[in-house]
């Protein structure tokens, strides 16, 4: 069996949010961040397969860790956070509440845009420089302002 | 009043033609002193200030960071331990579990800046007195390094209390470019620490909402705009008094209008017709104080003052005319019959004849009569001595005559008719019916007086010798007109003093009520300028706390829109326009206690981190409590992003934000509180940024699946990461004990692109001095030369064999720099 690819991992995590069907409680948002975890991940193995191929086995830390060295980009910047999120929301943490809807559609809009940029990145290799400050750098685009404006619209 | 304000506040004055040049002078007078508005009310207004030049304008006020907190015998900390800040922006974390003693730290700074524990104010004094700590009570001694812009070297605060002294009695000094001092006045805070208040305690996070006036006033105060207040409090107090002053000069004139009308004088009544007009002509009431007004003719007392000033005959003159005119009448008696022309003539006739005789002496006989020999020596004899008689009696006669004119002339000269004022008397109260009947029968009526009749001078004579009566009565008339007058003057002069005591008051009041319409419309003025400031002001500020309530929010319904400060004084309030699922609704009544924390830290970050702020460090204690876990992620995100701009200092008792910073991968540092019996307290430094890049580089070198080409491309990059951040942090830490200010570190810091620019930075203050970067690192060990080539030339470097050795190489640099700088 082949692999879903990222986009279709994302379009099932769409369809788990926006129609929940018979998934109770919190299961369909743990399913919706579980297939969005599944799509980046999917998203990060494809890149890596066809830049630096043995990289997608690696643990998705330290793809991610690696990621910006490769790809100069702010959603790359992003993915990390995303990715710890999503990580977290699939853990089911006996004081944790389960993730909300807005919470949710904000991860896959972000995934949605690690994975574009990643597509693009795989099919016209980026010769980026080797080091590109990604903490530094992030500080120009701050989360918390990011998040603040994707809550307001 | 603030420049800023002020310059606001001659814009608006400029841009507004409809305020009147009066309004405009008070308005600026007030917004410089009492006294300035006191010489504008008084119509001299001092010269209007100027607006700022652009430069000033733009200078921001000297910023401080934390370096360090000490804490001894205080609290939960027995023997003294430091707990060492990095003095730059960026987020620092201190975990300690309840009783750790790490809110002690941040109360230290707190009671060490403002003198006091806003957690404990209103707790009861078995938690007042229990701050000094169990098993180490003495001594007690809180202490705080800070980098102060402007000021090179270490700012060294201290409050030490000696041993029975409480919390309230401590003494502080503060050390400033190495001079010492006693209070903290030198610091220039004491405003500003409750302006822009940098500490927030959980508690008063939970109070921050309580009472609408209360946040009001944490925002208002921000806001700068108590010289507003305190200008439209002289203007109203001003108002007021000059208002009193009015209604008190009111209140007088009514009561003195009463009195006057009891007072049974013409000036009394004058003065009552005056000041009972509706403007009262001041100038006319003083004249007629002082009297320097022209009475009211035919008036009483102007009756009087001429009754007293009756001029009755002279009686010595009197005498003296009626002696004349008695010796006129003996002189006429003595030539009656004697006609002194007749005399006069012939004498001159019996001349002619003698001069002719004399001439012509022959000629004998008489020319007139023609009888012989008649003009012979006795004749010319005879005629020459008739002629002496002759002319001796015309003389006589002639004399008596004039002397009898002259007396009559004077004795009419004496008689004066009656005086207006005698006439007049009843008008002033006085009978003067007497003296009017004498004077009338003396004056109207004299005897004829034909000057060649002595009988008629004898007569006149008589009538004149009446005016003994005449005197006697003027002088009865002339008493009590003078005792009427003294009786008058006796009810007038109190109230005339009244009177004028009343005019400076009337002319001041006069003064007033233009002055208090003017008055009125300059704080018609500033109030509507003091709303729009408020709110103009106030919009960056709710900008920012909308945009932190968001990213707190998460899954809150409630949305906050816009924030107000409106009204005044006590209904002084916070318009919170917040929205639940899309209605609006008051915020407060349907948050929970954790989203109520959240909006309150979303109003107090933007609040204490305004660049109006001398502080750049936020102490914020456990805002963590209450908050559900998907807001712990969001105010990992806003405390991350105030560590943009500021230093931001957290204390929290729990795993939860440290956890979620980690999480997101937010740079950090992290610093672990511990307490051993006895107070001892630890500080463990747990995590920063370079450590968390070592650690990356670590993760990935550790990864023996990943590719050898990856590994030897990311390893190097987040080693040199590691190293930037280090850099970084040097330099901050460096530039800003040097007293340089933190936009310049800050411009330095973002010039220099090239890890040997950032190197020069840290070790010499130059990034233009990459030159020496090399030779300094070997001097410290040559491995470190090597290590920063490695580092520089990036994935051009070592092989993949070495990735640990990178790292651990990296460590030793960074730890080498660290001890070298510090």
């Amino acid at each position: 069996m082949t692999a879903p690819t990222p986009h279709v991992l994302l379009i099932a995590a769409r369809t788990a949010l926006d129609r929940p069907g018979g998934l109770g409680g919190s299961a369909w948002a743990r399913s919706t961040a579980l297939l969005t975890r599944q799509a980046l991940e999917a998203a990060l193995a494809a890149y890596w397969s066809a830049r630096a191929p043995g990289m997608e086995s690696c643990s998705a830390k330290c793809q991610l860790l690696a990621l910006p060295f490769y790809v100069d980009d702010p959603t790359i910047r992003a993915a990390h956070q995303t990715w710890a999120a999503l990580s977290n929301a699939c853990h089911h943490h006996a004081y944790d509440l389960s993730p909300t809807a807005p919470e949710l559609r904000d991860w896959l809009d972000s995934t949605q845009a690690v994975i574009d940029t990643l597509t693009q990145a795989t099919v016209v290799p980026r010769l980026t420089r080797p080091v590109s400050l990604p903490s530094q750098q992030a500080r120009r685009q701050s989360p918390a302002l990011q998040l603040a404006r994707r809550n307001s619209s | 009043m603030d420049d800023a304000l002020l310059d606001v506040v001659l814009g608006r004055i400029d841009d507004d033609t409809t305020l009147s040049e009066g309004a405009t002078e008070l308005l600026l007078a007030a917004c410089q002193s009492d006294h300035a508005l006191a010489q504008a009310v008084g119509g001299e207004p001092p010269p209007r200030p100027e607006p700022r030049t652009a430069e000033q304008a733009a200078a921001e006020p000297v910023g401080a960071f934390l370096a360090s907190i000490t804490a001894e015998g205080f609290r939960g900390v027995g023997p003294a331990q430091t707990l060492r800040l990095h003095p730059g922006r960026g987020l620092t974390v201190v975990v300690g579990r309840n009783g750790s003693g790490k809110s002690s730290f941040a109360e230290a700074l707190e009671v060490l800046l403002t003198g006091s524990i806003a957690r404990l104010d209103g707790q009861s004094s078995v938690f007042r007195e229990g701050w000094r700590n169990l098993h180490h009570p003495h001594p007690a001694r809180v202490a705080a390094e800070l980098h102060v812009e402007g000021a090179p070297g270490t700012t060294r605060v201290e409050r030490t209390w000696a041993d029975a002294a409480d919390l309230a009695s401590g003494t502080a000094t503060a050390q400033v470019t190495g001079e010492k001092a006693t209070g903290l006045d030198r610091l220039g805070w004491t405003d500003q620490l409750t302006t822009y208040r940098p500490f927030l305690a959980h508690t008063e996070l939970e109070a921050m909402l309580d009472s609408p006036s209360g946040l009001y006033d944490r925002l208002a105060s921000v806001l700068g705009l108590d010289d507003l207040t305190g200008a439209a409090n002289r203007l109203r107090d001003h108002r007021l008094a000059l208002e009193k002053q009015a209604r008190s000069a009111e209140a007088e004139r009514n009561d003195l209008a009463g009195a006057l009308a009891d007072v049974d004088d013409e000036r009394a009544a004058q003065a009552h017709a005056v000041l009972t007009a509706r403007v009262p002509d001041l100038a006319e009431l003083a004249r007629i104080v002082t009297g320097t007004g022209s009475p009211q003719a035919g008036g009483a007392l102007d009756v009087l003052r001429r009754l007293v000033a009756l001029v009755p005959p002279d009686l010595a003159a009197v005498d003296r005319a009626t002696g004349f005119l008695r010796d006129a009448a003996n002189g006429l008696d003595a030539v009656a019959g004697s006609e002194a022309a007749r005399a006069k003539a012939l004498a001159d006739l019996l001349g002619q004849a003698v001069r002719f005789h004399d001439r012509h002496p022959a000629d004998t006989d008489c020319p007139v009569c023609g009888r012989s020999d008649a003009l012979d020596k006795a004749w010319h004899d005879h005629a020459t001595a008739e002629i002496d008689r002759l002319r001796t009696e015309a003389d006589t006669a002639e004399r008596a005559h004039t002397a009898a004119r002259a007396a009559v002339q004077a004795a009419t000269t004496l008689i004066r008719p009656l005086p207006d004022a005698v006439a007049q008397g009843e008008a002033a109260g006085i009978d003067t019916s007497a003296l009017a009947e004498a004077w009338a029968a003396w004056a109207d009526d004299p005897p004829p007086a034909r000057p060649e009749a002595p009988d008629d001078l004898r007569r006149l004579a008589d009538h004149l010798a009446t005016a003994t009566a005449l005197v006697d009565a003027a002088g009865a008339v002339a008493r009590a007109a003078t005792a009427e007058l003294a009786a008058r003057e006796d009810r007038w002069s109190p109230v005339a003093k009244d009177v004028a005591a009343w005019i400076d008051q009337g002319r001041a009041a006069a003064h007033t009520k233009p002055a208090i319409a003017e008055l009125k419309k300059a704080e018609a003025w500033l109030k509507t300028a003091h709303d729009d400031i408020r709110n103009e002001r106030l919009r960056p500020i709710a900008t920012r706390a909308q945009e932190t309530w968001r990213a707190l929010r998460h899954e809150s319904n409630v949305d906050l829109g816009a924030i107000r400060l409106s009204g005044d004084r006590t209904r002084r309030r916070v318009d919170l326009d917040a929205t639940v699922d899309g209605t609006n609704g008051n915020a407060l009544g349907v948050m929970s206690q954790g989203e109520v924390n959240a909006l309150a830290l979303s109003v107090f970050l933007p609040r204490a981190t305004l660049t109006e702020s001398p502080f750049r460090f936020v102490v914020i204690d456990d805002p963590v409590q209450a908050m559900d876990p998907a807001k712990v992620d969001g105010l990992a995100h806003v405390l991350h992003d105030t560590a943009h701009t500021h230093q931001v200092v957290v204390f929290t008792h729990d795993d939860r934000l440290p956890s979620a910073i980690r999480r997101l991968g937010l740079d950090a540092r992290i610093v672990q509180v511990q307490r051993r019996p006895g107070s001892v307290v630890e500080i463990a430094s747990v995590d920063d940024p370079v450590d968390q890049a070592l650690r990356d580089a670590r993760a990935v070198a550790a990864t023996t699946s990943a590719p050898d080409a990856v590994r030897s491309r990311v390893v190097p990059g987040l080693c040199r990461l590691a190293l930037e951040t280090a850099l970084t942090e040097i330099t901050q830490r460096r530039q800003l004990q040097a007293g340089r200010p933190h936009h310049e570190v800050d411009a330095a810091l973002d010039g220099a692109h090239r890890l040997t620019e950032k190197a020069a930075l840290a070790l010499f203050g130059d990034s233009s001095a990459g030159g020496d970067v090399l030779r300094r690192l070997n001097q410290i060990h040559r491995r470190h030369g090597d290590t920063f080539q490695a580092l520089k030339a990036g994935a051009h470097g070592e092989p993949v064999g070495s990735a640990h050795r990178t790292v651990d190489a990296t460590r030793d640099l960074v730890e080498a720099l660290r001890t070298a700088l510090r």
